[in-house]
C-alpha cells in the first residue's frame, strides 16, 4: 500500500505539486522523510524540467497554429500554466492536444479565433488518425466536422506558418475536416471569388499542419 | 521435458523510427537488426468516466507497414515504452493488448521494458501520467510487485523478456537486505534476476549517467551485477544539464561509455545484441554519416566480442521452464565463479 502512496507523491512532485504527498496516509516514516527531502532536491528540479520539455514539445508539434496565435496575443504564459497545472494524462500527441484544447476552452482571455483554430487542429489530428487507424473508427470520428472562421482561413494559416501579419478583413468561411478528404480538410464549397483565385490551398499548407 | 532455446547472436542494431527509413535502407548491410518500440506506431485515446480512466491504443497502419517492411529485411526485437511495469495501481493493460496485435503480425526474438513506472491511479479512480519514466524504490515491496509481472512477461510471447535499467535523477530509497546492507540499483537488479527468468537489457549509458550523477564507480558496481544474464546492451549519448547527465539519446556515445562497453563485453557470455539508441531528432543534428559511424564503432566492438566468447544457451520460457532446476538457470554465485576485475 505504501508503494502506491510513494508513486502518487512522486507523480505529483514531477509536476510541482505536493498536494498528493500531503494527502498520503500510508507512508512509512522513512518514506515520508525521503519524499520530504526530495522536494527541494536538484534531482527533482531536473525531473520536472524534463517532463516539461517533453510536454511543451508535444503541444508545440501538434498545435503549431494555436501556439503561434497565443504568442502573437501575448498569451504564452497560458502554455506554461497548462504544463504546470494540468496533470499529465499521456505521452501521446492526440491525447495531449485534446487536453490542451479543453484547457484553452476554459480560458476567458483566449479569443474566438484561437478557440476555432485549436478545434480545427484537434479535428485534423483525429481525422488523420482515423484515416490510418487499424481499428474501426466511431461514427463521431468518421463524420465530417465544420468550423466557422471570421477570417480567411487560408490567409490566416499562411500568416501563422510564415510569420507574416494576420488578415484583418472580416470574412465568413467554413472549413470542413474529414478523414475522407485527400488532405483531411478543405474550405467548404461555398467560397467567395477571392478565395477561389488564391494560389494557396489546403494541399500546400497541410504538410506543415500534419507533420 | 526440458528444452533449451538458443538465442541468436544478432550483432549491432538501431532503434526503428520511420524518419530513419532511408538511413536503415542505405545501411541495411551493416545493421543486423532493428529494435522496434510498438508504442511509437500508435496514438492513444483516453476516456475518463465513472469507472475510471480507460486507454485505447490505435495503430497507425502507415507506420506499422513501414516497420513490417523492415521486418522482412532483418530480425526484429521489441523495446516497450508504455507498460509502466512498476505501477502499484496496475500496469497498462492496453500496452499488452497493443503488443499482442503487433506480435500477431511481426515475429520478434525478444521483448523488453524499462524498470520504472509512469502511471498512477488517484483516490478518485482517475489516472495520472508522470510525463516521464520515474524510478522505483529499491524495496522488497517493489520487488514483490515486479517479480510475478516479469515472470508473466517471460511466458506470454514464448520469447525471452528483458528488463532494462534506467536513468534516474532522484536519490534512491531502498530496503536493507538480510546482510544488513542497503539495496542499491545493482542489488535490486540482481534480486529481480534471481527471482525471475528474465534477461537483462543493460543500458550502459543509463548506468553511466547514474554513476556520474550520484558519484559511484560504474566499474566497481557492474562487477556485482549478474552479467551472465545480459542479453542486450544499449549505448547512447546525451547532454549535461544543471550538473546532471541526461538520458536523451541526442548525440554520440561518450568516450567513457565506449570504454565501459569494451571492458564489459568479455564478461557477458550470453550477449546477443548491441543497440545504438538515438532520437529521430538527432538525425538533423548529427547527420546520417555520424550515426552510421556510431554503428560501425559498435560493430568493431561486437567483432571483438565474438572473438573472445564462445557458444551459450538460455533457459526457455513457458511452462517447461518451471521444471528447470536452479542449476540450469544463471546462478546467483556469479561473483564467486565469474569474478571480473575492475
Amino acid at each position: 500500500m505504501s508503494l502506491l502512496d510513494v508513486q502518487r507523491s512522486l507523480v505529483g512532485f514531477a509536476r510541482g505539486s505536493s498536494t498528493e504527498f500531503q494527502g498520503c496516509d500510508n507512508l512509512t516514516r522513512a518514506e515520508y522523510e525521503w519524499l520530504k527531502q526530495l522536494q527541494d532536491s536538484p534531482g527533482l528540479q531536473v525531473t520536472q524540467q524534463i517532463q516539461q520539455w517533453w510536454r511543451i514539445a508535444r503541444v508545440c508539434a501538434s498545435a503549431p497554429l494555436t501556439i503561434e496565435l497565443l504568442k502573437r496575443a501575448g498569451l504564452e504564459e497560458l502554455i506554461v500554466e497548462y504544463i504546470t497545472t494540468e496533470p499529465v494524462r499521456s505521452l501521446f500527441f492526440v491525447a495531449e492536444l485534446e487536453q490542451f484544447k479543453c484547457f484553452l476552452q476554459r480560458q476567458i482571455a483566449v479569443d474566438v479565433t484561437t478557440h476555432r483554430v485549436i478545434e480545427f487542429e484537434v479535428a485534423l489530428k483525429n481525422a488523420y488518425q482515423t484515416s490510418v487507424s487499424s481499428t474501426s473508427a466511431s461514427a463521431a470520428t468518421e463524420a465530417p466536422q465544420q468550423f466557422h472562421f471570421t477570417q480567411n482561413p487560408i490567409q490566416l494559416f499562411t500568416a501563422l506558418l510564415t510569420g507574416t501579419p494576420l488578415p484583418t478583413a472580416v470574412e465568413h468561411h467554413c472549413v470542413i475536416v474529414s478523414p475522407d478528404l485527400p488532405q483531411h480538410w478543405c474550405l467548404a464549397p461555398k467560397v467567395d471569388n477571392l478565395i477561389a483565385k488564391m494560389p494557396n490551398n489546403a494541399e500546400q499548407i497541410s504538410p506543415a499542419l500534419t507533420s | 521435458m526440458l528444452q533449451q532455446k538458443t538465442l541468436r547472436r544478432l550483432g549491432v542494431g538501431i532503434n526503428y523510427h520511420w524518419d530513419f527509413h532511408d538511413l536503415i535502407r542505405n545501411n541495411i548491410d551493416s545493421i543486423d537488426y532493428i529494435e522496434v518500440s510498438p508504442d511509437i506506431l500508435c496514438e492513444e485515446k483516453i476516456c475518463t468516466d465513472a469507472d475510471g480512466t480507460k486507454r485505447y491504443f490505435s495503430m497507425d497502419e502507415r507506420k506499422l507497414q513501414d516497420a513490417l517492411a523492415f521486418g522482412k529485411l532483418c530480425p526484429v526485437i521489441v523495446h516497450g515504452l508504455g507498460l509502466s511495469i512498476g505501477s502499484a495501481s496496475g500496469w497498462n493493460n492496453d500496452y499488452l493488448t497493443m503488443l499482442d496485435q503487433y506480435a500477431a503480425q511481426q515475429q520478434f526474438l525478444w521483448h523488453s521494458e524499462h524498470l520504472g513506472f509512469t502511471l498512477v491511479k488517484n483516490q478518485d479512480g482517475s489516472e495520472d501520467h508522470a510525463g516521464l519514466l520515474l524510478p522505483l524504490p529499491f524495496t522488497t515491496e517493489a520487488l514483490a510487485l515486479l517479480c510475478p509481472r516479469i515472470q508473466h512477461l517471460c511466458n506470454r510471447y514464448s520469447v525471452p523478456f528483458l528488463i532494462e535499467n534506467t536513468t534516474y535523477y532522484l536519490s534512491e530509497f531502498s530496503t536493507t537486505g538480510a546482510d544488513g546492507r542497503r539495496w542499491d540499483e545493482v542489488e535490486f537488479l540482481n534480486q529481480i534476476l534471481t527471482h525471475t527468468e528474465c534477461g537483462l537489457l543493460l543500458d550502459l549509458y543509463n548506468f553511466y549517467c547514474n554513476a556520474i550523477n550520484f558519484g559511484f564507480d560504474p566499474y566497481a558496481a557492474l562487477v556485482r551485477l549478474q552479467l551472465d544474464r545480459v542479453i542486450e546492451i544499449h549505448v547512447a549519448g546525451g547532454v549535461t544539464h544543471e550538473g546532471f547527465l541526461l538520458d536523451v539519446h541526442s548525440s554520440e556515445v561518450p568516450e567513457a561509455v565506449w570504454e565501459l562497453l569494451e571492458w564489459i563485453l568479455p564478461h557477458c557470455p550470453n550477449l546477443c545484441a548491441i543497440t545504438y539508441e538515438v532520437l529521430e531528432q538527432a538525425l538533423q543534428l548529427m547527420g546520417e554519416a555520424q550515426i552510421v559511424a556510431q554503428l560501425k564503432r559498435c560493430k568493431s566492438l561486437w567483432n571483438y566480442y565474438l572473438h573472445c566468447t564462445c557458444t551459450y544457451h538460455l533457459p526457455c520460457t513457458g511452462p517447461e521452464a518451471e521444471e528447470m532446476s536452479d542449476a540450469r538457470l544463471p546462478s546467483q554465485d556469479y561473483r564467486e565463479t565469474n569474478h571480473v576485475a575492475a
